[in-house]
């Protein structure tokens, strides 16, 4: 099984659950259109880098995948949907717009959680806010990932499925 | 009727109660808590009295599972509310745990206001 994530048949199938999990967030709860872009997948002998846009939440698999979910965007795209979500106006990320920001990663990572049942249960982190730009996340190198982008009247963002293949 | 809704995520609890309302129950009330200590503390408290409570699972301090059985574990007057969980963790063996502790339905994030209806209908008057 393993071994079997890391082939780009099952990638695209990632990509496929990653737009379905996103498309239910979105039409569930902001009320906005997105449109799926390409799918990156990390080629083979590229040591995996993490995301190093404006805002990204992380939440980490641990169990039957070991990995985890990036939402990563500009910082004026996150701004906008947290409003979206919650009704209210934000011009800080801080507070309650990272919080709701972080809960539209967190439902985005569990609704792939779900659609990944067959690897076993996979446990979900609570989610975690990076923003800013003078910074640099370290991950281990052999992680593999695709990414799946997006694109909204508000503006692009992707998300980001890594994993552990082993 | 009163709601106590129990998430850390305080946009969540405004999404939860919002949904409650877009679903034609007929709140009074509704009471937060951003964590299942604060709920214990609220549901003690001289205003507790609720008929249903809603918990997220995933929260600081005491989780939705814990919060659960110690209401479970509580007082007559508050170890019978009717409690469903509203969570992102759908997994099989999450929901027997939950169910085994005294959940009486589940509502996986994302939902709709029909999807709250379909579970809480039962519970509400
Ligand atoms: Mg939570």
């Amino acid at each position: 099984m393993k071994e079997e994530m890391a082939s780009l048949t099952m990638k695209k199938e990632f990509a496929s659950l990653i737009k379905e999990a996103v498309h239910d967030v979105f039409l569930t709860f902001l009320d906005t259109e997105v449109i799926p872009g390409p799918m990156i997948a990390k080629k083979e002998d590229d040591t995996y880098r993490p995301p190093e846009t404006e805002v990204t939440v992380i939440i980490n698999f641990s169990g039957g995948i070991n990995g985890g979910v990036h939402l990563a965007s500009p910082l004026h795209l996150s701004l906008k949907l947290a409003s979206l979500f919650s009704g209210e106006e934000y011009d800080t990320l801080l507070g309650e717009a990272g919080d709701g920001f972080g809960e539209l990663g967190n439902m985005i990572a569990g609704g792939l959680q779900t659609r990944l049942e067959r690897f076993g249960e996979i446990n979900l982190t609570p989610p975690t806010i990076i923003s800013g730009t003078d910074y640099h996340m370290q991950y281990k190198t052999n992680f593999d990932s695709i990414k799946q982008y997006f694109k909204c009247p508000e503006g692009p963002f992707y998300i980001e499925f890594f994993f552990w293949a082993g | 009727m009163r709601v106590l809704i129990v998430d850390d995520s305080s946009v969540m609890r405004k999404i939860v109660a919002r949904g409650l309302r877009q679903a034609d129950f007929q709140i009074d009330e509704i009471l937060e808590a951003g964590n299942g200590q604060e709920g214990l503390d609220v549901l003690n408290g001289p205003n507790g009295k609720v008929d249903l409570i809603l918990s997220d699972w995933n929260m600081p301090i005491m989780d939705g599972l814990t919060f659960i059985k110690n209401v479970r574990g509580g007082s007559p007057d508050i170890n019978k509310i009717p409690i469903a969980m509203v969570t992102t963790e759908g997994g099989e063996s999450k929901v027997e745990a939950a169910d085994a502790a005294g959940a009486n339905g589940h509502i996986k994030k994302p939902f709709t206001p029909d999807m709250l209806k379909e579970v809480l209908g039962k519970f509400m008057k």
